[in-house]
């Protein structure tokens, strides 16, 4: 079976329901990718690189694990995070197109999160372990499109940065995404 | 109004956020960045302020950032606690035309169309599925009635005496709960109508591109822009 049937047959579960839910999760998300804007800025412009990151990075991962563990299907982080950049780029914000390509890459990362759990466990630890699998390619694409390269050092420091505030948001998100589903 | 249509007009922008990248730095960065500034900030001006007020705020990011790793090269500027380089000014101005490219594209974009008509115009013009595209009209037509919540939860703390804008951890839960439980509670709904509407066997419609004049200045610009390179060697 080649990989785009079994992508079009991932799709197929998805139910009516499923498609409104990831349109709420998409604006949700895409407003609070538009508000990080403002923290990541305020936090860089106040208290440099590493505060700035710790306080918004996680912000723009929320999607990924906010859909996963509300629609509890493969393919459900990817579209969460990317609809939501999707959002935030119509809506827009500095960043521009280049929010599409974050979500892309993002929603891709978080969803391996899912899948190496065998798309079984969707908890908050999930989620937290979805929000920090997000930072590498988030912190890769900083250095290949806004050529923000430095140190090895700060380098990896910036990456557990992004990973420990992915994870904390991530975790938080898969919690509100609990609570809201059993309500 | 004569517009170009959607699919072409993405693509321009897709297009130019991805040369702001690839034109590290140079005369045709700063082409680029003045050809998508004329084009993109007139036309958001009125509807997205607050998109100048973060391209500020992200140069100032990027003058700090530089102050940390790229001061090097001649002195520029002195003063008694520190010292400006060149390569400072340097980093400004190439990130800064970068911004400036990225936000001019963007609004560009955005400031022509109106969501439902980019919605529309993606699926039937570029073939957008509808996994992609059903979720993003939604999420687009929510955002006003969301706003209409917020509204009313406001309302509702100003009559109980609590304060309007959310500080506290629970002033934010207070206004967020009611509002995503009823945005689920409208998913749910609108899910079982669609599916009652026959929604899963839904085809979207496909329409052929014409192009007319904006289409051709368009494709002119982003030609133009493409060619820098052997313009400016």
């Amino acid at each position: 079976m080649s990989w785009l049937t079994r992508l079009r047959g991932l799709v197929a579960g998805y139910t009516g329901v499923d498609y409104a839910l990831l349109g709420v999760v998409a604006v949700v998300a895409g407003i609070v990718f538009y508000s990080a804007w403002y923290v990541y800025d305020i936090g860089k412009a106040i208290g440099g690189i590493y505060a700035g990151r710790i306080l918004a990075y996680g912000l723009w991962f929320i999607g990924a694990p906010l859909a996963a563990s509300l629609i509890r299907r493969p393919l459900a982080a990817f579209l969460g995070e990317f609809l939501g950049a999707l959002v935030e780029t119509v809506i827009p914000t500095v960043g521009g197109f280049t929010n599409m390509i974050y979500g892309f890459f993002q929603g891709l990362a978080s969803e391996l999160g899912y899948a190496l759990l065998g798309y079984r466990k969707w908890g908050i630890l999930a989620g937290a372990l979805a929000g920090a699998l997000a930072a590498p390619p988030c912190i890769a694409l900083d250095a290949v499109l806004f050529a923000e390269i430095y140190p090895a050092v700060v380098t990896a420091l910036l990456l557990v940065v992004a990973m420990v505030s992915g994870a904390v948001y991530g975790a938080l998100a898969a919690l509100v995404a609990d609570k809201l589903r059993w309500q | 109004m004569n517009k170009p249509c959607v699919a072409l007009a993405f693509l321009y922008t897709l297009t130019a956020t991805v040369l702001a990248f690839l034109y590290r730095s140079g005369t045709s960065l700063l082409v680029v960045a003045l050809v998508n500034a004329l084009l993109g900030f007139p036309l958001g001006f009125k509807r997205c302020r607050f998109v100048f007020l973060l391209l500020l705020l992200a140069i100032w990011g990027v003058f700090l950032n530089s102050l940390l790793v790229a001061n090097t090269g001649e002195a520029v500027l002195q003063t008694w606690f520190l010292t400006i380089r060149s390569g400072v000014f340097e980093a400004v101005a190439r990130i800064g035309a970068r911004l400036i490219t990225i936000a001019g594209a963007a609004l560009f974009f955005v400031s022509l169309y109106t969501p439902r008509e980019i919605v529309k115009g993606l699926e039937a013009e570029l073939m957008l599925p509808k996994i992609i595209s059903f979720p993003l009209a939604y999420g687009l037509r929510l955002l006003p009635v969301l706003a209409k919540d917020w509204n009313e939860v406001k309302t509702s703390r100003k009559q109980r005496g609590y304060r309007t804008v959310p500080l506290t951890p629970s002033d934010i839960a207070s206004y967020l709960q009611p509002i995503l439980s009823l945005s689920i509670e409208r998913a749910l709904w609108t899910g079982i109508a669609i599916e009652l509407r026959g929604f899963h066997s839904r085809r979207p419609r496909r329409v052929e591109i014409r192009l007319s004049l904006p289409d051709y200045l368009l494709v002119f610009l982003l030609v133009f822009q493409l060619s820098l390179p052997i313009l400016y060697p």
